[in-house]
């Protein structure tokens, strides 16, 4: 006992080190606390962010590589586009990992072209969409959709449409009021795709037919498309066609409601038609 | 006085500290520079593929003759960085600049005896791509008529070419066929890092064919500060098709360049006026 007291009475220094060395090590987990809690889910945000604007360039020249091949019309030509489905994350943690799907849908998309007679006489049927569903941590999840030629990009239950259709209204030299609608097909396995990886989406266009209708005065065309978000299309069309002139109820009307089968729909019926020019394509995708 | 055991821990915590604070902080400064410019110069080569894949476009509707179909590309207009590496975004800027002032190129017929020039067709308006590279050297590009133009260090050089195509007919006669792009519509800018669409639609197309006598020379006439890269790639690539130095010339005329084509058959070309909005 007397020993031991004497220990604790000379040496006042020894708990020094141990108390510093204590400090030290808690400022280091506090900081290392705040640059978890604070910085790495901002920097897995911004992974997070540009995977999904990676994606969405993705559906962009997809769409594009589309278009080109309708104009094209060559047959048996196919056109492929690399896409990334999610991120591994940083090098910290994996921090933005995040996994992505992709599917090429039969449902949605399927736009009917028909006159106004009754019953409707159909001039073109198309169907199909590719559809990508992101599954983030961070940001709000992003859904972007390829249907009617269209680029919708969804997120927090609202949606824009990215790319426009190909519903194109013109006046010719003469005064006629001419529509043209590039229909487009999406034939392939249907399948769904997810992960972190990167796929290739392959387009080929297997066939396309171009048509001319003089349309008759009192007839008019109506374009139908089965799509989840008929009121981002209403925005879309409206804005486009006051744009080019055209007064809604007068020379167009549109209707949201569903078809027979339960499905959304977009209907757009244009009133005050001279002609139209209607080229049907068929695409074969292969997803690998 | 005389305790000098107490800091050790301190000091050497410290030490180790600013040891590891170094090495992050040359981390950043060294590794994160070579990121930035690898960055910087992925986005280079996006870009031109963007304006190629532009330029696609615009061929395919001047081959199908169609002023209906809507053809939408994307451009993104920076880099994303990398927030770990603190790598900051490039951005750009993307111009459609339809002024002819800025950049036009004419076929002309010349006669040689008579002294007169006659203009067969004028290609004006570019789609321009400025950078705003943080680590990278500016690199901007230009569509012009069918031609891929990159500007860096202030010069000028064709890196994607326009389409000029050489025929030797069995007749034994030379023929050139040349597709080109008018671009028109809004003067127009966006800036930032994102991705933007451009909507390309065929306004009209046409075409026309020179056959120019003995007397009478094709000129091809470009203005604007891209002449001399325009004439150099003629230049280039007529040695490539066959023709020889006397068979051209390259005439500095100031605010424009000539590339005079002094022994040719037929010059043929195919002209699509395109609308481009962004």
């Amino acid at each position: 006992m007397r020993f031991l007291r004497r220990g604790f009475s000379e040496d006042r220094y020894g708990v020094t080190n141990v108390v510093s060395l204590v400090l030290i090590t808690g400022i280091v987990i506090s900081l290392i606390g705040l640059v978890f809690t604070s910085y790495l889910p901002a920097w897995g945000k911004d992974v997070e962010a540009q995977t999904l604007n990676s994606v969405m360039d993705s559906f962009m020249d997809l769409k594009g590589s589309m278009d080109t091949l309708s104009v094209n019309g060559d047959e048996g030509v196919s056109l492929t586009t690399s896409i990334k489905l999610g991120s591994t994350g940083g090098p910290v943690f994996g921090f933005g990992r995040m996994t992505g799907s992709l599917e090429v849908n039969a449902d949605w998309g399927r736009m009917v072209i028909s006159d106004t007679g009754v019953p409707p006489k159909n001039y073109g049927i198309s169907r199909g969409s590719i559809e990508y569903k992101s599954s983030n941590n961070y940001v709000d999840e992003q859904n972007i959709h390829l249907e009617g030629g269209a680029i919708v990009r969804e997120q927090l239950g609202s949606s824009v449409i990215k790319g426009p259709p190909n519903i194109i209204i013109s006046e010719d030299a003469g005064g006629e009021l001419i529509l043209y609608v590039l229909s487009t097909s999406i034939e392939g396995e249907m399948n769904s795709y997810s992960g972190t990886g990167t796929n290739m989406i392959t387009m080929t266009l297997i066939s396309h037919t171009d048509t001319s209708y003089d349309i008759p005065p009192g007839s008019g065309i109506s374009i139908t498309i089965r799509t989840m978000f008929g009121l981002t299309w209403e925005g879309h069309m409206d804005g486009y066609l006051q744009s080019h002139g055209l007064v809604r109820d007068t020379d167009y009307s549109i209707s949201l409601g569903s078809d027979p089968e339960g499905f959304d729909t977009f209907g757009i019926t244009f009133l005050t038609l001279d002609r139209m020019d209607l080229r049907t394509t068929f695409f074969s995708v292969y997803i690998t | 006085m005389k305790n000098d055991r107490g800091d050790a821990v301190i000091v050497s915590a410290v030490l180790i500290m600013s040891i590891l604070l170094s090495l992050s902080g040359r981390l950043i400064i060294s590794y994160g520079d070579v990121v930035g410019k690898e960055m910087d110069m992925e986005h280079a080569c996006d870009l031109e593929d963007s304006f190629v894949r532009i330029r696609m476009s615009m061929r395919a509707l001047l081959e199908a003759e169609d002023t209906n179909t809507v053809i939408v590309n994307r451009v993104t207009l920076g880099t994303f960085g990398n927030p770990y590496l603190a790598v900051a975004r490039s951005s750009g800027i993307l111009h459609l600049d339809p002024r002819p002032q800025d950049f036009s190129l004419s076929i002309i017929l010349r006669d040689n005896l008579a002294g007169g020039q006659r203009v067969i067709n004028t290609y004006t308006g570019s789609l321009e791509y400025r950078s705003n590279n943080y680590y990278f050297h500016d690199q901007n590009y230009l569509l012009q008529a069918g031609a891929v133009i990159l500007e860096e260090y202030g010069s000028y050089s064709v890196s994607s070419p326009p389409s000029l195509i050489f025929e030797e007919r069995i007749s034994g006669t030379y023929s050139l066929r040349m597709n080109g792009f008018g671009l028109s519509g809004e003067e127009w800018s966006i800036a930032g890092f994102e991705s933007i669409t451009t909507v390309t639609r065929m306004l009209s197309s046409s075409s026309f064919q020179i056959a120019p006598s003995s007397n009478e020379d094709v000129i091809i006439r470009v203005t604007g500060p891209t002449r001399f890269a325009w004439a150099d790639h003629l230049s280039s690539r007529f040695l490539e098709m066959g023709f020889g130095g006397g068979d051209f010339n390259i005439v500095d005329g100031g605010s424009y360049a000539d590339f005079e084509i002094l022994d040719i058959d037929e010059f043929n070309g195919n002209f699509g006026e395109m609308e481009v909005s962004i």
